[in-house]
This record gives structure tokens, sequence and C-alpha cells, in this order.
């Protein structure tokens, strides 16, 4: 039984098409929303099919081209609190409740009243408008899958070519996996009743598909479309996971990109839809023989009330076999061939469809969807009439081994080679494209891969986010930016601990610092090569050495500190901004130089350090730890192997931060008993929390430079660079005698400010302990400069700030910086 | 020594999740108390080395590249000539350790480096297809087998020691960033975590 538009239905023949039968008994009534509309369709539907039923041939709107699009328009499935997913609409399955829209659809689809209320409160002045972007959600993270797959043959196509392929290869014992874009296995199987090895093709595919079942190693994959190949063993696909809602699995990804490498590739899609060329053969209402058949004989459903059939083959006559069968009377046949066989003009007296031998279609017309076509007689007509026939639906089918006519001029309007993918056809391109030519090759390394966020956690995450620490982002780690207090804000949160770590004790993670194990015979020769200590001493062992990484070619790469824990054992570290530059020059010279007896590992994931700094670091390290410091103390740049509570550590003095300061060095495991250790002994003695942006403080004060400023890439919008943020976040409080990245240095004598200036400030934060701003700078002939006053400005808003030159070290005062 | 502190606290709830509960499809096991050895030969044959160690623990050779072989309660693999890696109990990685002369090589120990993951049940592998690129049957990763695969851009040992499980180290860093996306992706077979 045929539905047509208005969902009304022929009083029936029956057909023997064999499978739709069973799912014509099973079928119950939908209800589905496109475009704001509702509409009813039946169970086994497509949408294209459903909405065909309801007359709704116009199924979306070409975006490139600004024309009405058909069955192959592309839709967008919408479910509540899930991403859309984007199919042509004869793809989707129909299901009760489904809600679609066109992917493209320049007009209004409905009005709104409560997402209209919701713009205008939005627009209210004090309203928050939103960035328009939706939150990204667990569900959008699920949405998209992906999945590798590797098999010893892949078969595009579930059709009787395909199946038949399949059940060979897999009674072999070979591993198969059948793709298909259908929902239901069988491809012309469905709509085709012609008979294979003298069975029904619903028996035959019944028995394939049971045979299929039992094989093992056999996948078949359904809703997954082939979309390009890699090679000649690649092939991509993307497969529509959701199910309808009966089956609904929120944990399921709506859409699963798969990537299948097989040993043999069989393209047996059939579905070549060779179409002919002429003005406006995009227009709603023409079809392809196979999908009009699918239509009629799988969904009883008429590609419209007056139909054309367009052809230059035989097999084409079937569609106008089951459209009588269907009752759907056609009004015409236009056939290309110049000598038709008999049995093509019997069928059409016996069914009385006027035929058109030897005749083309030049044109089709109509505003949105097909009024009627244009046709002439092939060759040379001296009247070169013209016949036009109203219609609303053209079925079509071009054999490539038969006369295809080209396109005439007739008219206005546009001719597709391939109205899918919306390519136009012109003078260069072939009229027919097969389905595996139309398979677009794509480079390895095109198709998009999934990736994990590669922020790292520092091992102290945890605890010093029960500690009240804000975590945020630090060149690439997670820790705490700043442990706020009541009310207070970031900045002065930082510049509190900051301060606490110059007049009391502080407690700072610096797990994100690079760490480079070093061992082996040869390892002091390498280091030598790179670092050279002064005057060409050795480090004894338990020693700590500050000083600059020097590359192979003369630069300067790192500030880093050399601990010689034994015998050809060392470890090297450095702030996190130069861990990646120094560990790849190390990595370079180490391959590219003989050192066959040492091993170089980057082990900043395995160890947890954190830093003590401030004058009441002995005494809280005396209470918390059963050796004492005091009594057996620590020299200067030196450090030792303790245990305390089973905890293996090593405790280092040095001055990261210009001050008395403590290293420790922990297993990552172990970090947190270690630092909640030294917490509750520190409770009485006033221990403060400092986060990085405290930290980065310290370091302008200390006059330590960053990797940005080494290489001199420092930039203020990027927040993250470790040395950068604390400028960000220190306008608070107003904007005078402001310093910030990026303001450029002229002379100080009044002048108004011209030229490139003599430098530019690469660091800058407000120091609690020199209660203002301080800066780090590049500046010509600086140290003749020191003590001398300057001017900043800052070219946003061509502010000018008067600056005194100070030594590259402001704290402690007084004291040099021994730069490389 | 302290037991360490595992780098998915907070994370690892036990129990049985996602779609089949009640038949979980994948179970996934943390590996809490593992030694991580690292050694670097300066002799690649390691002809000395594997004859001691085949006098102390039984070890009959040293394993081929991307091979496993059982070391006490361990597992020792080779991830390039001249490094072996061991994986597993404390005692057999003190004497692996102790064995080594200086003359031969070095150790590092990198147990906390990283976070030691056991993925069991019949949809393992399934669930690891959906990150490991690389061919996962039986004729191209047998048991036995190891091998450094990326999943999103995180480096991932995989290790398949048994026909019914893999192992996964995962740097202790990214631990949490790659376990959320494996019990979001394990969701949709169940997934218990043991």
């Amino acid at each position: 039984m045929a539905r047509i538009w208005p969902f009304t239905y022929f009083t029936q023949k029956t057909v023997d098409a064999g499978a739709p039968r069973k799912l014509a008994a099973n079928r119950k009534t939908l209800h589905f929303r496109f475009n704001g509309r509702r509409y009813l369709g039946e169970t086994g539907d497509t949408l294209a099919a459903a909405l065909l039923a309801n007359g709704r041939s116009v199924m979306g709107w070409s975006a490139h081209y600004h024309r009405a699009r058909g069955i192959d328009a592309p839709v967008r499935l919408i479910r509540p609190g899930r991403l859309p997913i984007t199919a042509p609409a004869q793809d989707i399955e129909l299901y009760d409740g489904l809600i679609a829209q066109s992917a493209f659809w320049p007009f209004p689809v409905s009005l709104n009243w409560r997402w209209l209320a919701e713009r205008a409160v939005r627009r209210l002045p004090g309203k928050h408008q939103g960035t328009g972007r939706p939150k990204k959600s667990v569900s959008s993270e699920l949405a998209i899958e992906h999945l590798y797959l590797y098999t010893d043959l892949l078969v595009v196509g579930s059709g009787p070519a395909g199946l038949t392929r399949a059940l060979a290869a897999a009674r072999e014992g070979r591993q198969v996996i059948i793709v298909e874009q259908d929902f239901i296995i069988g491809g012309s199987l469905l709509y085709d009743a012609a008979p294979i090895d003298g069975m029904s093709a619903v028996t035959w595919r019944q028995a394939a598909v049971e045979q299929l079942s039992a094989l093992p190693h056999v996948q078949i994959l359904m809703r997954t479309k082939a979309l390009s190949r890699d090679g000649e063993a690649h092939i991509f696909c993307r497969e529509r996971v959701q199910p309808p809602p009966g089956r609904f699995n929120s944990l399921l990804p709506e859409q699963r990109d798969i990537d299948i490498t097989a040993r043999e590739i069989a393209f047996e899609a059939g579905k070549e839809k060779n179409s002919f060329i002429f003005r406006n053969n995009d227009l709603p209402g023409i079809v392809h023989v196979r999908e009009a058949q699918s239509l009629l004989i799988r969904h009883d459903v008429a590609p419209g009330r007056n139909v054309v059939l367009y052809c230059n083959h035989d097999a084409a006559y079937k569609f106008a076999a089951a459209a009588r069968d269907h009752d759907l009377s056609l009004v015409a046949i236009v056939d290309v061939r110049r000598e038709l066989p008999d049995h093509c003009h019997q069928f059409a007296r016996q069914a009385g469809i006027p035929l058109y031998p030897n005749h083309e279609i030049i044109a089709a017309q109509g505003l949105f969807t097909l009024r009627r076509v244009i046709l002439r007689k092939r060759g040379d007509d001296p009247l070169d009439r013209k016949i036009l026939l109203t219609c609303d639906a053209l079925v079509q089918s071009a054999d490539m081994t038969g006369e295809v006519p080209m396109p005439a001029a007739a008219g206005f309007g546009k001719c597709f080679a391939e109205t899918e993918r919306e390519r136009l056809y012109t003078r260069g391109l072939p009229p027919l494209v097969t389905y595996d030519r139309a398979l677009p090759h794509r480079a390895p390394g095109d198709l998009a891969r999934e990736k994990l966020s590669p922020l790292r956690r520092s091992p102290l995450y945890g605890v010093s986010e029960k500690a009240g620490g804000q975590i945020r982002t630090r060149a690439g780690w997670r820790m705490a930016d700043h442990y706020p207090l009541d009310r207070e804000t970031p900045v002065t949160a930082a510049r509190r601990e900051a301060l606490a770590a110059r007049e009391k004790a502080a407690l700072s993670d610096l797990s994100d610092y690079g760490k480079f194990h070093i061992e082996g015979p040869d390892a002091a020769s390498f280091l030598a090569a790179l670092i050279p200590l002064p005057g060409g001493k050795e480090l004894p062992v338990g020693g700590l050495h500050r000083c600059f990484a020097i590359s192979p070619e003369g630069w300067t790469i790192a500030e880093v500190y050399c601990w010689r824990k034994g015998e050809g054992e060392y470890l090297l570290t450095c702030h996190s901004s130069f861990s990646g530059a120094l560990f790849d020059v190390m990595k370079k010279f180490f391959e590219t130089n003989n050192y066959p007896k040492m091993m170089m590992r980057d082990v900043s994931e395995d160890q947890a350090a954190f830093l003590l700094a401030g004058p009441g670091a002995d005494a809280l390290l005396a209470r918390a730890l059963p050796i004492s410091v005091m009594d057996n103390p620590l020299s200067h740049m030196a450090f030792r192997p303790l245990t305390q509570e089973g905890v293996p550590f090593i405790l280092a003095r040095f001055d990261l931060t210009g001050g008395p300061a403590y290293g420790i060095l922990t297993g990552a495991g172990h970090g947190d008993i270690l630092f909640n250790l030294l917490r509750e002994a520190g409770q009485r003695q006033g221990l403060t929390l400092a986060g990085v942006a405290a930290r980065e403080i310290l370091r302008i004060e200390a006059g330590a430079l960053s990797a940005a400023e080494m290489a001199g890439t420092e930039r203020e919008d990027i927040p993250e660079l470790v040395g950068l943020r604390a400028v960000s976040t220190a306008a608070e409080g107003g904007s005078a005698g402001r310093l910030k990245v990026g303001m450029l240095l002229y002379e100080g004598d009044g002048r108004e400010p011209s030229g490139k200036g003599i430098g530019k400030i690469t660091s800058a934060t407000s120091s609690p302990l020199f209660e203002g701003y301080i800066a780090l700078a590049r500046l010509a002939d600086g140290h003749a400069r020191i003590g001398s006053l300057i001017r900043a400005m800052d070219r946003e808003t061509a502010t000018l700030v008067d600056v005194k030159v100070g030594p590259p070290r402001a704290y402690p005062p007084g004291k040099e910086r021994g730069h490389g | 020594m302290v037991e360490r502190n595992s780098a998915l606290r907070g994370e690892r709830i036990h129990g049985r999740f996602g779609s089949d509960s009640e038949n979980p499809g994948v179970t996934i096991q943390e590996i809490k108390d593992f030694s991580c050895l690292e050694v670097t030969l300066w002799d690649r044959t390691g002809d000395q080395l594997g004859s001691r160690l085949d006098e102390l623990l039984g070890l009959g050779a040293l394993p081929q590249a991307s091979r496993v072989v059982r070391l006490g309660g361990g597992l020792l693999l080779r991830p390039a000539d001249a490094a072996l890696l061991y994986l597993g109990d404390a005692g057999p990685a003190d004497i692996l350790a102790a064995t080594i002369t200086a003359g031969e090589g070095v150790t590092l120990d990198r147990s906390h480096g990283y976070c030691y993951l056991r993925l069991g049940g019949p949809c393992a592998a399934d669930l690891l297809r959906r990150g490991v690129r690389f061919d996962l049957r039986d004729a191209a990763f047998p048991v036995l087998s190891a091998t450094v695969t990326d999943i999103g851009g995180l480096e991932i040992l995989l290790l398949r020691p048994d026909a019914r499980y893999y192992d996964l180290l995962v740097p202790r860093s990214r631990a949490v960033t790659f376990w959320r996306w494996l019990t979001r992706r394990a969701g949709q077979f169940g997934y218990e975590v043991v």
C-alpha cells in the first residue's frame, strides 16, 4: 500500500517484495517534529520517507547555492541535553518523538515565545548575556568516540554482492567487517524482489544474515558510512551510534569515528547514483531510481503524484512495474535510447504510459519543488520542438554503459554532477561518478583525533586543594595559585604569602620544576660540556650548584641547580618554564655525542618538591624532623638524604628566592605526607602556605629569569606563562605607577618619548616587600643606568610611569646576581 | 617504607558502574604497591646479567624487544636494546638492583612516576580499541607482549601479561585525566572498579 500525500493510501494490490511485507505487518504510527511542525510516520521509515509521505519534499536548503534540497538534505537531530548530530534525511531512522530540523534553513521554523522572552531578558541592562557558546558538559565529551579496527576483509555495503563476498571470506576463516550505512542489513535486497540462487530475495537475505551471525570473526557495523580512504588499506567511517529512545543509553556516544585497517577492501555498495545532467537536476522531487524503488517498495511511499521516469536502460523499467503494481500512474517514460527493445514498448502500451524514446530532458522547472520538465527529441530536429510535462516527481537512472546526453542550454539553472555533495557540473567533470571513485582520499593525519587534556597534576594537587588552595594552570601544571583567607582577592593573597616568605615562613609547591636524573661513568664529562663549573672544579657529593646551562653552540639555555647525589649520579632541576628546552638540548647533545655509559631520564613526574622559605624555616624544621637541622646544620648550597616516619626525602639548603630557603624532594606518592607533616608542625609558628603567584613575586624580586624572558618571547596575553600572571593580577587597587609586561622604556629627562626606546619590561609585579611595582627589563647600558630615573610607557593607554633603575637583583638588597 | 599515595585518590571509587552493572564488561584495578625499576645496560646484549639473573631468580633469558617475561612476582620487559624495565613485587626489584654492577649499567626506581592499571573482562580489548591505534588482535599483540602506545596524546606502556587482562602504566601526573577518559568510555560496557 503506497502512501502518498496528504497521508492518503491507495487501495491496493499486493506486491511480492518480501522483506518490506514483514516490516509492514509490524508497523506502528510514530509522532515526530521537523522544522517545528508535527508529522506522523511509521516504524521502519526513514525521516525522508516519512516527510515525503506527509507531502513535504523540501527538506533542507543549500547554504552554498541557496537552493532547496530534497531527501539528501543534511538534517540535524535534536535531543535535549545532548549534542545534535547531522545526517542526510534519507539515512535517519524514524522513532517516536524524533525532533529534527534542517541543518541550514533560512526561514523561521516556528515562533518560540519562551526563547524570545529569555533573549529579551538577557538583553536587559545588568543581565549576563553569555558568550553564546554552550558549556562543555560530560555528554558533549562523550559525544564523539574514536575506534580503531583491524580486519582481513572490509566489505562496504550489505547488498547481495557484499553479503556474498563476506560469506565466502568468513567461511574461509577470515575476519570480516561489513559496513552498512542503513539501519537494516540487505541493501537492494530490501526493495528488489529478483530471485537469487533460486530463492526469493527475502529468503536469501535472511539465510545470509543467519549464516553470517553464526560465523565467528564477522562484525557488522550498521548505520556506518564510509567517508574517505587513506591509501589502499585504510578506510575512515562514521557511525551514528545513538539508538532510538526506546533503547536510549546515555553512556553511549552519539557518533563513532572509526578507522578501519584491512588487508583487503571490497566496495560492494552498489549505490552508484549515476544521474543525468540537465538544468536544475537538484530540485526536490528528482530522485534516483534506487531511492524511488526503496521509497515505494520498502516504505510504501510514492515519490510523488505525477511521476516521470527518465532512463537509458531496461533495469529502470522495474520501477515502472513496481509503480503499476502500487497503482501509481506514471505521467511518461522518457528513454534516451534511439532503438528500444520490443518489451519496453510492449510494457508501456500495456500499462498505458506514454513513452518518449530518443528523447532527453533538458531542464526541470519549479520554484522550490519540481513542477514540470522540458524534453526534446534527440538529434537534429529542424523544428526544435520542446515538450513540457507537468509532474511533481522525476525518477531517473543513467546507466554508465548507455548513452548519456550532455546538458544543453535551456534557460536558467545549474547542472549538478553530484547533487548530494552539491558538486556543480562543469565541462571538465566526468558526467558519471562511481561510488568508489567518489570516496575521497585523505592524507594521513588529516583525521581529527581525540586529545586528552595535556595538563599535568602536581603530586600536591589534592592536599593543596584541601588546604584551600585555588587551583590554576601554570606552565602546563594544575597546582595551587594562591591560598586566600576570608574575602581576600588573588592579588592580596599572593602579596601576603610572598611577604610571609620574607618575614616568617612559607611552604610552597615546587613539583612543577623540571628534574632530570643523569647517571653513569660518563655523566661527569657530559655535564661538564653543558654546565661548566667555575674554574673547572668538581662538585662534591652532597653539593648543590646554581649555574647556567650553556648549549654546545654557546647559547644560554636555562638557569639550573645541579645536585651531585653520588659518584657519577646527578640531578638537574630547573624552573618549569625551562624544562622542555633544557631536556631537548641535553637529549640532542647526548644522541649526537659519544657517551656510551650514561643514562638520562626526565623524572619530573616521579618526585614531589616543595620550598620552605623564610627566617622561621630553621625552627620549623627542627620541630618537624627528629634530626635537628640546628644541631647538624646544612651548609649553604648542600643537601642531605633523610628519612622521616619511613618516608625517604632529600633536604637541600639554597637561596631560590634570594632569602633563606630549604628545598625538599621526595617520591611523588609521599609528597602529601611530608607536606602535611610540615604544615602541622608549622601551625604554631605561623607557617603560611604560598601558591605559585607568590612564588613568582619572589622570583622577580630575586631577579631570576623565566625561559620566556631568556628567549625574548615573553607575552602578556598568555596568562599561564609563569612569571607573567603576576602582572595581570597586580592591577587591582588602581593603575597608578603600575608596571606591566611589554612597556617600552625611554630616557627619563622629562621629554616626550620618541623612537624605539632603550628597552622593554619582561616581568613585573606588585611587590609587598618594596610596597610598589617592580619589574625585570631588558635595558640598553643597564649597569650604567643603575640609580637613574627612566620612563616606562604603556602603548595602549599612552600612560607614562617614572621608573628607577635598580640592580638586577632587588632582593637581598645590595647583592648582585652573577649572570652568565 | 610508607605506602605510596595513589595518584587516583579521590577519583577511584570501588563498585560497579555503567550500562550493565550486573555483568560488567570491564574490570579496572589499580595495582598500588608495585616496584618499577628501570635498568640501563652499557652492554646491549646483557649476557652476563642474564645468566646471573637465571641463577638468582630462575630467569631463562632476558626478554626480546617488545616481549615480556615473568620474573618472580613481576614482569620484565625490554623497551629498548639497552634497557630493561621491571614491574611487580619489590623483592625481585631489590635483587635486580643489587645484581647490576656499575660496570654493567645503572638502575633507577620509577615507582613513584607511574600509575599501574589492570584492565580485565570480556570487553577490555574493545575498550582499549577506543584509544589504542595499533592492532590488538591476538596475532598482532599476543600474550606476553608490550608496547608503548599513544592514547589521546598520552604516552602509555601497554602490556599483555595474560590472555585475560591488559596492564597499563600511565604517567602519574596525567593519571586522573586518563582515568576519567577510561571510565567514561567503559560506561557503555559496564565496568567494575576492584
